[in-house]
Formats: structure tokens, C-alpha cells, sequence
């Protein structure tokens, strides 16, 4: 091309554009507005090019839409007017604008039109319509119609309209005249024929295979293009009938020889080589084939070594063949690996594996990874996957591998020649595979963009069968690496991905992260490069201190969010791995230190969440001091994030931290109040309640860490054995001893229910008003406490002066999650004490450094790449990996693995062993609970008993207990709900009275033993893996719950009240007015988290009040939470039982006197705490109250 | 498979689409200006395959173009199809487009656009590639104009199309958009 055209056509552009554009002054007078309405196309092409901009283009075209409508309505208007109106439709439809008023006529012009106009026709409607569309189903009648024509052209339209408007569903009907014309003697019509038989294939396979056999045959048609659409359609499906075709392999093998040998017409020849597409299509179902049948790969390899060296390839189409060659070869040398692996040395294993496990090194298991060259199947995969896992040189796997091939690819083939012809096979590979090595030396040298980009991905494709191949052309690929074309350094990346092992990974990793910090790069390489650099860090990693520096440079990028978290979830995992791997003694101490770093130093909040995320999810068992104000200012910088999440974690990092002793309290307790000022008003209540719990907690902590560092956890106590110095106390104080045959049947009437309607109405109405579970004195307690400027911690202390901690340790004992965790020992750690290791890898960071630094000079070029191509030269050693003790986790196994890694060591981790995503929901679910709980909805007491009974039976299911038959009580109406009541009531004395066995007393209690068979359901299923689906049933269960306890205000039974209080879990404080002191030393703690619950509305059953005291993450162990207010509800039982016919007394008395009082109290009480989500909540409740002491 | 062919001008806008697959035509614009972007600012010394844009595929799929004057041929493929084939198919495309219009230029393709999806059409059929003779594509398209003009009588549409171009504004000579030959790669040492 000379120079003058090249400038010619340079200048064309601005000639076009400003005449087309309305840059000359001339066509510019009449302007777009003055114009007469544009009539032909090219007025309306003029008028639209002119239109300054998308509104005025947008008239024009509304405008001429409008007329051409008109036109096309008009009655009486010919096919020739018609398909005259049409190019301006589809123009119309070009720029984007809807034309769907015109598709019934081009499916009307279609049938009526003749020659010219029906094509019209058929080009509006394959170009408008889609087959999805329902409109399509008109034209099938025209299509059966012209494909049964005698002329030749109308079944030629018809064919080119059926390929892309005939359905799945109408193939069947469309098929037969398609199939007939397969036999047509023009060989145009055939080869379109063909052509629609592929269409259909694409849609339907399955209706289609009875056709294979027909287009097999016509692979002997004489026609070049028949030729050609038979193996387009062949290569189409190869992959879905490799079996079926495999006996085509020999015959497409000898095409491929004629056409190189050029015995088809040399009109067929483009720019000098016989038809280089057909050579195309037939190397890619030869590839396919010959790694099924080794015969056809044997007569193969001579036609490919022939492609390789041909002279003349210099024009760009014969490197089109000669690169779909490279890909043949490397197909076949991949499906012939597992064999080469049993039977070469380690080496030489390596080499030729499949790219499955070439890539992945050690049982990377991500065969998913392999990549779309995986042309030996998930089959072929995943036995090279076994080869090397097992073992290199067993012969019996590979005797395996090839008889599932060979039954895979058809009986009779199965031989014992077989392996020794596939060995053979691989040793002539082996020059080929040089000879494409060449190849791709030619093609990188070129200088050609598009041939280096075609060169590196051949070079991948091959490398990963040959690693060793690489090392030919290192400084190609370094050239490539600081390529201009970004297309090109994706490429190189790729290639170096695949190149990664145990040897290279540093300077691939540190590589890698260079394009992306340098070149700035777009968000797609960025997440690409990320993902690349996370999968080989993660499988290869020498040590784990290096994937560390390596990956938190990736979260500094700019990456989107979904690829962030799956990053991170990807090295929390790694680390959680890493943190207890013995030969790795000193890197959670590191990993710790770096984490509390990042939070102080960092500026980038990706980085100091997930450092966050480390020091809180991760079990280390390092607790080293931590400098409190560094610290916490970089607490407080994070605390400024958006999000709610990120800010309740830095909270409970917070926590974490304290409880392990690495935060001073006084530090904490500090900052906390400081926090607290700060974001008085505009913070979520969620997040401030996180906070004060924070400050309960640090409060407390001396207490927490002693109980934290105790070794055992307990098993459940379902005697509730804690309780015997309490009931032999009152007993001793003069309570009475309650035997539950005395009280059972009499508070089983229904009379006595009836004695004492407005006391509980009251309780209730307080109980669903504004502080639902609150009432009696000591929710007044509470309530002073919350509304005091000091904060639950300092109020506990005020409450319970006696001996809170005491009180605390003891209720803790059996109430935490360390009482039905009941797991075995807790596994303080594993870890020796940090013993002084050779770091090698701290050079790392350096040694990166080094290798980011652009290389200038041609030395450093070689450095690196010598440093790049490490272990992939044949003579160097292979480095044993040395990641198999971190071998890559699936993501899915993520959550499974961590919640059981930390499960496995302290409590207090174990409590936080949620990821985010199930945090996520969980805070969903509570977001779910309170429009429900803050609904002033009273649904009947049937309905609402079958929301309970809802909520057992998926409780019940979720903990896949099959005993059922206790769940039938519920399941009644009324009666049964009585029953309920009454075995409530009854299992209170019941504990009273057997004070040691609860189970054993039970009068038949069914709902004492529902309750507790509840419990434990919850209880075991808490101590398997935390998964979302489990959580989603606690959610249910709370959202059904939560209506069940609405209609109690209304319900004329008194024992709803009760009811609820007993089984809907959560309320001890209820009759917490009549509790003893004593009692109070117990409850306080729980008080002041349920408390605080309180507040956050009817959910707060959710919010348990365990997991707070303990000082973990309450929402983060959703389970344990609603296991643990079950159990609250449990205890409920337990508590007040002694003090049952005091309260029923004493409750009737002060309710009367103080109720309506008290409920005023209670509303300004929870103005003062801003506790309650709406007004509109308590409103309705209030309401009731001064008529329920009357009544 | 060819998911899709645009031809677009320098400024991005459409001037023939093809899709082989149903997008609708809100998509279909944004497809086109997501490629125009890709592809607009891509020198023409780097090589002509572009890893797919979000919305047509995803990574799997490759953007495929030449870039000839004023206008822009893309073709978006899946990984099954040979870059340098498509490459060449392109060019087929353009020199039989050129050889239809003798001396083909951007308004040809807007005013004969039933010309340009008949070539087309014998050219790719339902994603795939059906024929890359061109003088058979070009044998074909002339049979059919003829026989057509025997069935229907003389048409006096595509005679109104030309003289409208001619009686357009634009002086003739930019009409000829003299096609590029093949990229040399005479020098490559083999």
C-alpha cells in the first residue's frame, strides 16, 4: 500500500463527516427543521445526519416512523410500495428506534411479494423478528410454502429465513422439507440446506440427531461449498457426538489431504491456498476426534507436521491454519498426557500432564480452571487429576484412562495395542511439538500485532501441555509483557498464569501486579489480574508471609466489590489454613502484627476491613499488646465508612481484640464513650447498641478473659443441675414445695385463666407496646440503666453490687454457647510459642520490589527472564511444590472450613465463625422482624397458633429431628393451645418440684418436652456448620414468632399472656417485677442485654443474650442466638416456677395498681432511650391500656 | 459462531447491524456504542482482536475488526472461531462490497442495505460461515438481481436509489473509498 492511498484514505474520514454532517455551509441554509418531511431514505438520512443532537434526531424519526406507518396501512398499497418502505424501516431500526408496528407487514410482504419483493420481505423479517418472538409463528406457513416451491430462489430465501426464524418447538414441523432439499440437485440449495440443518442443530440437538447420518453422507458431495457447510455443521456438534463421529475421523483426515494437495477447483484458492476455511473447520474436528482415536491422530500428525513447515504460509489466511494447527497439536498432545505421565520420568510427568494439573501443580483440584482448551473432557481431566495425585508411574491408572476412553468412544477399539500405539503416538508428537515451538518463535518475531497476539496464545496452549517449551522464547515474552497494545499484555499475563509454578510464582505474582499498578489498566484486567494472581498465590505460595504482601497489594486496587469479598474470602481461608499450619510457627504472630499495622497505618478501606476481618475471623492465638491509641485512631478513620456492616465490624474487632487481652480496657472503654458521643444522633441504633455492648463487655473484661482462656467447653445440661442451690435455697427460705399434681389440673381449667383476664391483658399490651418484653419493676431497672449517661456496663455493677461477676460467671456457664456447644475440648491452639524461623521469604518483599522495577537495560531483561521461566527449562529441577499443605480450597468449602477451624479453638471465636454473607442475612432477618413486630396486626389466636406450630414443625426440620409426634400438640386449635398452656404452666412446677430431672417429672408436658426437644434441635444444629440455609430457618422462625405474639392483647384467654411469655422465649423479665434478689444475681447480665434487645423491638428474641455476655458477636452466630433465647425461654420455665402462685398473686395486685402507671413509665422510658422504631408501634397498645385495668 | 457483525462510522454510528442473536434494540445500541468505545481508541498499529466487551458475551468472546476509512467491520465471535479466518472474512466481506458497488463507500451501504444483507447473507448464514468464495458470492448475488428483474418486471426501486445518490450532494469522488490491500507480511522470514 503506498503512502499517497494511505493519505488519501486518511483524509476521507473529515470529507465524509463534514459533508454527511452538515460541516459545509451550503447544505446547512435549509436546516433539519425547514426541511420538507423527508420522503425517501436518503432525505431521512440527511435529516438525521444533520440533527444536532438525540432529541432532534429523535423527532425526525418519530416523524417519519409516523408516515411510513400511514404508508404501510394505507389499503390497496402493492408488495413493490411496501418493500420500497421497508430499507427506511430497517434504517430506522439501525439508529435504535422501535419499529415493531412494521413486523407483521414484512412478514405479509413476505407472503404476498414475488422475486425481489418477497425477499424484501424475508431480509425485514429475519432482520426485525426473532424466533422467540410470537409473531414469527405467522411466517411459518409462507416458509413451509416457498420451501416446497419449485423455484429455486424461494427455497433458497426460505432456507437463509427458517435458519434464523424457526423455534425450537416448530422444528419439527419445519425439518422435513429442509431434509428434502438436502437432496437437492443445486448445490446451492443443498449447501443451505445444510446450513439450516446446523441452525436447527444449535437450537434443538436432541430433535436433530436422527438427521447425523444423512449429512455424514453428504461429506462426499462434490461441491466444495456443500463440502464446506457438512464439516461447519460437523464441527459444530463434534463436541456433544464425539462418539458418533469418530468413524469419520480418517475420511476427514484424507479430505484435508486432498484439499492441501489441492484437487478441488482453484477457484476455491483465496489469495493462493486452497480453502483455508474448510482447512480451519476440519483441523478443529480433527483435534476433537484424534484425542478420541488414536488412529486418526496417527495419520494426523503427518498432514500437521506438513501445515507447520509449509513454505509458502506468508499470507495472513495460511497463519490462520497454521495457528488452528498449533491448537490441534496441542489438543492432542493434551489428551495423550496421562499416558506420558506413567510413563516418563517425574520430569518429563510434568511436562505432558494434562494442562488440569499442569497448572495447578499439586491437586490444585480446580479443574474448572482448565480453560476452554479442556478438550479432553471433564473426562480426561479429571483422571490426569488422579494421576497426579496418586501416583506418577502406575500403570494401572493409565490402563483405566485409556479403557474409559476407548468404551467412551465406541466399542470394538479397546485393545491392548492401544496404550503402545498411543505411546507411539506421543514420541512422534514430540518433534511436532518442537516444530510448533518454531512456530510460535516465527510468529512472535514477526512483529505482526495480530501474530503476536496469536503467538503468545498459542505459546499458552501449549506450555500448558509442554512447560518446558516456554523457556524458548523468553525474550519474546518479556518484549511482550511492556507491549503497547493492552490486548497483547493480557495475553502475556494469561500465558504467565499458566506458566506459574512453585519456582516462578514470586515474580509471575510480583509481575502481574506491576500491569495492573503501572499501566493503570481497566477494571476488567485489574479483576482479571487479580483473580489470576489469588488462584496461583493460593495454590503455589511458598510460605504464607509472601501471599500476604502479595494479596494486600491487591486489595489496595480498585477493584468491584463482588471480586473484592471473594478475595478476601479466598485469603481468609488461606489464612485460616495458614495460621495452623505447624511449619509455619511464627506467621500468626506476623500475620497479626501486619493486620493491626494495616488498621493503624492504612489508608485504603478495603485493606483495613479486611485486616479487620483477619484479626476477628481468623483463630491466631498471638496475643501480643496492641498500642491502643494507634490503634483505635485507626478504628475511628474506619469508622467513618458508609456502610453498617463495616462499621459493626470494626466494633467487634474491637471486642476481639480486648478479649484477648491484646486492648487495655481503659483504652477501650475510652474510646467506646468517645465513639458513643460522637455518633449520637444519626447512627444506627444497631451500631450504637454494638458499641455499648462493648462497653458492658469491657467492663467486665478481667472476668471474660479468665472465663475465655478456660480450656473446656460444657456439655448441655439438660438437668439443669445449676439450678439445685438455687431451688434448695428457697426451699430453705420457706417457698413452698410445689408438686405438680396438686397445681397442674386446677391451672389447667380454664376458670382459673378466666379469674385474671385484665392483669395479663395489661402485661401483654405493655408487652407488645413500644417495650415489648419489658414490664415490672425491673424493667424500670433496666431502663434507668440504658438511659444513664455511664452505659449497660457501669449500670451493671449499680444493679448488682453483691457479686455480679459471680452471678455473671455462672449463668454464663450453662447459658453461653459454651453450654450447648457441647463440642469437645476447645482447642486453645496448636501453636508452640512463636519459635524463631529462616524467613526467606522476607526478602520477598525486596526481591519483588526489584523485579517491578522496570527492567531497562537488556541485563535486567534477561534477569527477569531467567526469574520468570524458572523450573520450566527441561534440565532444571522441578522444585517440589511447596504449597501441599495449603492446597487451594474451593470457595463453597469456605464458610464450612472456617467456621470449623475456628469452632476448634477458642469460644469466642467459635461465636464469630460467620462470614459475612451469613451476617449479612442475619441482619436481613432482623430487618425482616421488625416491620413485623412494630405492626400493629392482630391476627386471631388459631392463626397465630399456627404460626407457632409453623415455626416448630421448620424448626423441626431444620434440625432433621424425625420425632415429630411431640409437635402435634401445637398443632391444634384452641384446645390444643390450652393443653399448651397448661403443660407450660405445669413443666414450671415441674421444675420447681424434681428440681434435678426435668425430663423425668414431666406430667405429660408436652409442650415443657417440645420446648426442650426445640432446644436441642437448635443445639445440635448450631454445632454443625453454620450454613445460610440454617439461618434462613431461624429467620422464619423468628418472623413467625414474632405475629404469634401480636393477637395475645386481644386474646381472651389470659394464658396467651403465658403462653408467650414461656414459650415465645426471650422474657424472663416479664414477672421480672416478682423476682427475687438472688434471682436478680443471676439475670442481671441477661437483663441487661435483653434490655437492650428490647429496644431494638420485637426481634429482640434474636438478639441473645448470650452471645452478647460473652462478649461475641451476637449477630454473627445467628443460630446459637435463637438456640440460646429458646433456652432462655427454657430457663423461663425454670425461674419463675418457684414463684408461680406469688406472681399469679402479685401480678394481679400491682398491675392493678400500677398499671396503667407503669405502661406510662414505659413509654417514657423508651422515649428516653430512643429504643423503639415507631410510635406508630406502641400507639395502638397504649390505647388499650386504661381500659384493661377497668376491665 | 459470529454472535453478531457491526459496521459502524468513525463517529459510531450504525450503519449496517447483524445480530444472530436476539437482543433488543435498546441493547442493540448499547452494543454498538460499548463496541465503538473498545474499539475507537485502539491505534492501528496493534492488533485487531479485542477480549469481548460486558454486555455481548463476556469474556468468552472476542471483538474482531478492521477498520477501513470511515468505517469500522466488527464482528463479535465466540472462542470456537479462528481470529485470523474471521480477519480474512472481513475482508472478504469488504472486497465483494466493493466489488458489487464498484468503489464501495459508506452511503452505498446505508441506500443498497438490501444489497449489503444479500451479500451478507451468502456470506454468513445464522452465525456461521457459510460461503468465502467471492466470485461465487458475487455469481450468486448478480443470478438472483437478474432473475429477480425477470420475475418482477423491471423494479423501478433500486433505479431511484442510484439516481438519488448521485443527485445527493456530495461530489462523486468521495464516494470512492479505495479498499486497503492485505496487510503485508511479505517480510516474515519463514
Amino acid at each position: 500500500m503506498s503512502d499517497i492511498m494511505e493519505r488519501t484514505l486518511a483524509s476521507l474520514p473529515r470529507l465524509l463527516s463534514s459533508s454527511l454532517l452538515g460541516g459545509g455551509k451550503g447544505g446547512q441554509a435549509a436546516g433539519p427543521r425547514q426541511t420538507p418531511p423527508p420522503r425517501g431514505l436518503q432525505a431521512l438520512l440527511k435529516a438525521v445526519d444533520n440533527a444536532r443532537s438525540r432529541s432532534e434526531e429523535k423527532d425526525i424519526v418519530r416523524k417519519e416512523l409516523s408516515q411510513i406507518k400511514q404508508q404501510l396501512e394505507q389499503p390497496g398499497a402493492t408488495a413493490a410500495q411496501w418493500s420500497e418502505i421497508f430499507p427506511r424501516v430497517v434504517f430506522c431500526s439501525v439508529l435504535g428506534y422501535d419499529v415493531s408496528f412494521s413486523h407483521i407487514y414484512a412478514i405479509k410482504l413476505a407472503a404476498k411479494g414475488k422475486g425481489r419483493d418477497k425477499r424484501m420481505g424475508y431480509l425485514a423479517a429475519t432482520f426485525l423478528l426473532d424466533q422467540t418472538m410470537e409473531l414469527a409463528i405467522l411466517i411459518m406457513g409462507t416458509l413451509q410454502q416457498d420451501l416446497h416451491s419449485s423455484n429455486i430462489f424461494d427455497n433458497l430465501m426460505a432456507l437463509s429465513a427458517a435458519a434464523e426464524l424457526v423455534g425450537s418447538e416448530i422444528i419439527p414441523h419445519m425439518l422435513p422439507p429442509v431434509v428434502k432439499l438436502l437432496r437437492h440437485r443445486q448445490a446451492l440449495v443443498r449447501e443451505k440446506a445444510v446450513h439450516c440443518i446446523q441452525a436447527y442443530f444449535r437450537r434443538a440437538p436432541s430433535l436433530m440427531q436422527h438427521t447425523l447420518p444423512e449429512v455424514k453422507g453428504m461429506l462426499g458431495d462434490k461441491d466444495p461449498g456443500v463440502l464446506s457447510a457438512v464439516v461447519t455443521l460437523l464441527a459444530s456438534t463434534v463436541e456433544q457426538n464425539r462418539e458418533e463421529l469418530v468413524s469419520l475421523g480418517l475420511p476427514l483426515v484424507s479430505i484435508l489431504q486432498q484439499v492441501r494437495a489441492r484437487k478441488f477447483p482453484s477457484s476455491y484458492d483465496y489469495h493462493g491456498i486452497p480453502l483455508p476455511w474448510l482447512q480451519i473447520l476440519l483441523l478443529k474436528i480433527l483435534a476433537h476426534l484424534g484425542s478420541v482415536d488414536d488412529q486418526v491422530a496417527a495419520s494426523l500428525l503427518p498432514l500437521l507436521s506438513q501445515i507447520l513447515t509449509d513454505p509458502n504460509s506468508k499470507e495472513l489466511v495460511s497463519l490462520a491454519v497454521v495457528s488452528e494447527c498449533l491448537e490441534t497439536i496441542a489438543t492432542l498432545a493434551k489428551s495423550s498426557g496421562g499416558l506420558t505421565a506413567a510413563e516418563s520420568n517425574a520430569g518429563k510427568a510434568e511436562q505432558l500432564q494434562t494442562e488440569g494439573v499442569v497448572v495447578h501443580g499439586v491437586g490444585g483440584g480446580a479443574l474448572s480452571a482448565a480453560g476452554p482448551e479442556e478438550l479432553g473432557g471433564s473426562n480426561g481431566g479429571g483422571e490426569g487429576f488422579q494421576d497426579s495425585g496418586q501416583s506418577r508411574n502406575s500403570r494401572q491408572i493409565d490402563c483405566r484412562t485409556d479403557q474409559s476412553r476407548v468404551g467412551k468412544s465406541g466399542p470394538g477399539e479397546l485393545s491392548g495395542l492401544n496404550g503402545r500405539r498411543r505411546e507411539e503416538l506421543l514420541t512422534k508428537l514430540q518433534p511436532l511439538l518442537l516444530e510448533a515451538s518454531k512456530c510460535v518463535a516465527r510468529f512472535l518475531s514477526s512483529g505482526v500485532p495480530n501474530l503476536l497476539y496469536l503467538g503468545i496464545r498459542s505459546l499458552t496452549q501449549l506450555v500448558s501441555v509442554a512447560p518446558e517449551l516456554a523457556s524458548h522464547h523468553q525474550g519474546a515474552v518479556v518484549q511482550c509483557l511492556d507491549d503497547l497494545d493492552p490486548v497483547v499484555r493480557r495475553q502475556t499475563l494469561n500465558l504467565l498464569h499458566h506458566m506459574a509454578n512453585p519456582a516462578n510464582v514470586k515474580v509471575v505474582c510480583a509481575k502481574m501486579l506491576e500491569q495492573v499498578q503501572s499501566k493503570g489498566g481497566d477494571v476488567g484486567l485489574q479483576g482479571d489480574v487479580a483473580d489470576m494472581v489469588c488462584d496461583i498465590a493460593g495454590r503455589l505460595a511458598p510460605d504464607p508471609l509472601w501471599y500476604l504482601n502479595t494479596l494486600f497489594l491487591l486489595l489496595s486496587l480498585p477493584l468491584e466489590p463482588h471480586r473484592l469479598s471473594s478475595l478476601s474470602n479466598n485469603m481468609l481461608t488461606f489464612f485460616t489454613k495458614a495460621a495452623q499450619d505447624p511449619s509455619w510457627p511464627a506467621f500468626p504472630e506476623e500475620l497479626f502484627t501486619a493486620m493491626v499495622n494495616a488498621v493503624q497505618d492504612s489508608d485504603s478501606s478495603p485493606l483495613s476491613q479486611f485486616a479487620l476481618k483477619v484479626l476477628r475471623f481468623v483463630p491466631l492465638s498471638v496475643r501480643k499488646a496492641v498500642s491502643g491509641d494507634k490503634f483505635l485512631a485507626g478504628c475511628d478513620r474506619l469508622l467513618t465508612c458508609e456502610n453498617l456492616e463495616g462499621k459493626e465490624g470494626v466494633v467487634l474487632c474491637v471486642q476481639e481484640l480486648l478479649l484477648r487481652g491484646c486492648l487495655q480496657r481503659q483504652d477501650v472503654i475510652q474510646w467506646v464513650r468517645a465513639s458513643l458521643e460522637r455518633c449520637e444522633h444519626f447512627t444506627p441504633r444497631q451500631f450504637r447498641q454494638k458499641l455499648k455492648e462493648l462497653l458492658a463487655v469491657a467492663s467486665l473484661h478481667g472476668e471474660l478473659s479468665s472465663l475465655s482462656t478456660q480450656g473446656s467447653a460444657r456439655a448441655m445440661d439438660f438437668s439443669l443441675s445449676f439450678l439445685d442451690s438455687y431451688a434448695a435455697d428457697m426451699c430453705h427460705k420457706g417457698k413452698p414445695f410445689l408438686k405438680t399434681q396438686q397445681y397442674t389440673p386446677e391451672l389447667n381449667q380454664p376458670a382459673v385463666q378466666e379469674e385474671r383476664p385484665s392483669s395479663l391483658i395489661s402485661l401483654t399490651s405493655q408487652n407488645s407496646s413500644s417495650t415489648p418484653r419489658s414490664g415490672g419493676s425491673l424493667y424500670k431497672d433496666t431502663s434507668l440503666c440504658e438511659s444513664s449517661s455511664l452505659g449497660v456496663g457501669e449500670s451493671f455493677s449499680l444493679l448488682s453490687p453483691t457479686n455480679p461477676l459471680q452471678g455473671f460467671s455462672a449463668a454464663r456457664k450453662l447459658w453461653t454457647k459454651e453450654g450447648f456447644q457441647g463440642d469437645a475440648d476447645v482447642q486453645q491452639s496448636n501453636f508452640s510459642p512463636p519459635v524463631e524461623s529462616t524467613r526467606a521469604d522476607r526478602g520477598m518483599g525486596s526481591e519483588a520490589d526489584g523485579e517491578n522495577a522496570k527492567p531497562d537495560s537488556l541485563d535486567e531483561k534477561e534477569e527477569l527472564a531467567k526469574a520468570l521461566f524458572q523450573g520450566l527449562s527441561p534440565s532444571g529441577p522441578l522444585s517440589t511444590p511447596m504449597a501441599t499443605s495449603s492446597s487451594h480450597v474451593p470457595m463453597t468449602t469456605e464458610v464450612k472450613s472456617l467456621s470449623s477451624a475456628s469452632s476448634s479453638s477458642t469460644p469466642f471465636v467459635s461465636s464469630n465463625s460467620m462470614t459475612t454473607s451469613s451476617q449479612d442475612k442475619l441482619v436481613a432477618s432482623t430487618a425482616d422482624l421488625f416491620p413485623s413486630a412494630s405492626s400493629p396486626v392482630v391476627t386471631t389466636r388459631p392463626d397465630s397458633l399456627a404460626a407457632i406450630d409453623g415455626s416448630f414443625q421448620y424448626m423441626n426440620d431444620s434440625a432433621a429431628m424425625t420425632d415429630s409426634s411431640l409437635f402435634e400438640l401445637p398443632r391444634c386449635d384452641s384446645g390444643g393451645w390450652k393443653a399448651l398452656h397448661a403443660g407450660h404452666t405445669g413443666s414450671g412446677h415441674n421444675m420447681e418440684t424434681s428440681e434435678t430431672d426435668l425430663q423425668s417429672t414431666a406430667t405429660q408436658s408436652t409442650a415443657t418436652v417440645t420446648s426442650e426437644h426445640l432446644a436441642s434441635d437448635l443445639g445440635s444444629s448450631s454445632n454443625l456448620s453454620i450454613s445460610d440455609d440454617s439461618l434462613d430457618n431461624v429467620r422464619d422462625l423468628s418472623y413467625q414468632n414474632s405475629p404469634a405474639r401480636k393477637p395475645v392483647p386481644q386474646s381472651p384467654g389470659a394464658g396467651g399472656t403465658q403462653f408467650e411469655s414461656t414459650v415465645d422465649s426471650g422474657f424472663p423479665d416479664v414477672q421480672g417485677s416478682t423476682y427475687s434478689q438472688n434471682l436478680h444475681e443471676q439475670m442481671e447480665d441477661m437483663d441487661n442485654s435483653q434490655t437492650a434487645a428490647e429496644r431494638e423491638g420485637g426481634s429482640g428474641g434474636l438478639y441473645d443474650v448470650f452471645g452478647e455476655d460473652a462478649g461475641s458477636e451476637s449477630l454473627s452466630s445467628g443460630l446459637q442466638e435463637s438456640a440460646g433465647s429458646l433456652y432462655s425461654g427454657f430457663e423461663d420455665l425454670t425461674l419463675y416456677a418457684g414463684e408461680w402462685e406469688e406472681e399469679e398473686e402479685e401480678e394481679e395486685k400491682e398491675e392493678e395498681e400500677a398499671g396503667e402507671e407503669r405502661c406510662i413509665q414505659a413509654d417514657g422510658d423508651t422515649d428516653r432511650n430512643e429504643t423503639q422504631p415507631s410510635d406508630v408501634f406502641g400507639d395502638p397498645v397504649l390505647s388499650t391500656l386504661p381500659t384493661s385495668p377497668a376491665k | 459462531m459470529i454472535k453478531a457483525i457491526l459496521v459502524f462510522n468513525n463517529h459510531g454510528k450504525p450503519r449496517v447491524l447483524k445480530f444472530y442473536q436476539f437482543y433488543p434494540e435498546d441493547l442493540q445500541q448499547q452494543i454498538v456504542r460499548e463496541t465503538f468505545h473498545l474499539v475507537s481508541k485502539r491505534d492501528d498499529n496493534v492488533c485487531n482482536f479485542l477480549e469481548g466487551g460486558t454486555l455481548i458475551g463476556g469474556s468468552d468472546f472476542k471483538l474482531i475488526y478492521r477498520h477501513y476509512a470511515t468505517l469500522y467491520f466488527v464482528f463479535c465471535v465466540d472462542s470456537s472461531e479462528s481470529e485470523l479466518g474471521i480477519l480474512d472474512l472481513i475482508q472478504v466481506f469488504v472486497e465483494t462490497l466493493d466489488k458489487c458497488f464498484e468503489n464501495v463507500c459508506e452511503l452505498d451501504l446505508i441506500f443498497h442495505m438490501d444489497k449489503v444483507h444479500y451479500i451478507l447473507g451468502e456470506l454468513v448464514m445464522g452465525g456461521m460461515v457459510l460461503e468465502t468464495n467471492m466470485t461465487e458470492i458475487i455469481t450468486r448475488i448478480e443470478e438472483q438481481a437478474k432473475l429477480e428483474k425477470q420475475e418482477a418486471g423491471i423494479s423501478a426501486a433500486p433505479a431511484r436509489a442510484v439516481s438519488a445518490v448521485k443527485e445527493m450532494n456530495i461530489p462523486q469522488k468521495f464516494k470512492d473509498i479505495k479498499l486497503p490491500d492485505l496487510p503485508s507480511i511479505g517480510n516474515l522470514k519463514f
